[in-house]
């Protein structure tokens, strides 16, 4: 890199920080859209999610692309990553597979929560309480 | 005796990288599964349990500090690039200034986050309190280890470590790099917690 393309890189470094202090602001922004009083299609935990997650991974992309150099590197850790988020993958698929499969008699059923009623440590009649309360 | 390592700052022909740099994103590899088994943990814990942390009486997280740690972490992430860019230009006492805010803006996170923790302690949450609080506890105490592990490495090239620039600049910016990688994944992961944990 000549020192005229370092010039550069810290205008894009200082731009990416600024966009990412932006961003950060907006996701707090938008964790307050009502999404429950509008008729959306699928759930309002749905929407929050890909909302939240959505500017999550623009964040994510700015600070490995930029900050980690992700967008000019050698191939042999591009291969790394693929092969890393290949296993994240099939690892976060397998035990949510299983906590939905008909096969689990525990599907669905929310481990220790019995427990934490029992010891006192939770208010019971939550666990009462229909689904559209939170 | 003296050893001459090789692939210290020049590249390998097989991998074109120099070698502390496919380490360092070796073990980052490493560390995605180590988050991510945590995440899909949470995932499962959550989607489980319907009433989640309103069912703990009292329970909230502090929005407005954890977006101030956000923008701190942030700004460490931005000035540890500068410092390294500052080492690329030769100029020596910008390195020594801009690792000086990264390491004060690691301490601040720090702060704020034990005061975060204390205001739980204090009404009585702790991680036995509920799933929530369990799943809270682990992923942003796990980040915390991960910036003293970081801020303990990095105060190390700021100080004692940075007498290499004298006699090996070139391998001393490498060492920067590769430690300004792992700073950017735990900011990263950071991004990640912030949404998912925090307001969602």
């Amino acid at each position: 890199m000549s020192d005229h393309d370092i010039e550069s890189h810290i205008k894009v470094y200082w731009n990416v920080f600024y966009a990412l202090l932006a961003f950060t602001i907006l996701t707090v922004a938008v964790s307050y859209i009502p999404f429950e009083e509008y008729n959306l299609p699928f759930s309002p935990m749905f929407w929050a999610l890909l909302v939240g997650l959505s500017i999550a991974a623009i964040k994510g992309y700015l600070v490995s692309a930029y900050f980690m150099h992700l967008n000019s590197e050698r191939k042999a850790i591009y291969y790394l990553l693929l092969l890393s988020i290949l296993f994240l993958v099939v690892l976060m698929v397998i035990p949510m597979a299983w906590s939905v499969s008909a096969r689990n008699p525990n599907a669905g059923y929310a481990p220790y929560v019995q427990d934490d009623v029992e010891r006192g440590y939770v208010d019971k009649d939550y666990y009462h309480g229909s689904d559209e309360d939170h | 005796m003296d050893i001459e390592i090789p692939y210290n700052v020049e590249e390998r022909e097989d991998t074109g990288l120099y070698n502390a740099k496919l380490g360092i994103w070796l073990f980052l590899a490493s560390e995605i599964m180590l988050f991510g088994a945590l995440f899909s943990t949470y995932i499962i814990l959550r989607t489980g349990d319907t009433t989640w942390m309103t069912a703990v009486k009292g329970a909230h997280l502090n929005i407005p500090l954890a977006t101030l740690n956000t923008a701190i972490l942030i700004l460490s992430s931005v000035t540890f690039v500068m410092s390294w860019v500052s080492l690329k230009l030769k100029d020596f006492s910008g390195f020594k200034k801009y690792m000086g805010i990264t390491l004060l803006c690691s301490v601040l996170f720090l702060v704020i986050k034990f005061f975060e923790y204390k205001a739980k302690f204090d009404v009585g949450h702790y991680p036995s309190t509920h799933n929530f609080y369990a799943v809270y506890f682990t992923i942003t105490g796990l980040h915390g280890i991960h910036i003293i592990g970081g801020i303990i490495v990095n105060a190390y090239l700021w100080l004692p470590g940075s007498k290499m620039w004298n006699t090996d600049p070139k391998r001393f910016t490498n060492r920067i790099e590769v430690a300004g990688l792992y700073w950017h994944f735990v900011d990263l992961v950071w991004i990640i917690v912030f949404p998912s944990i925090y307001l969602l």
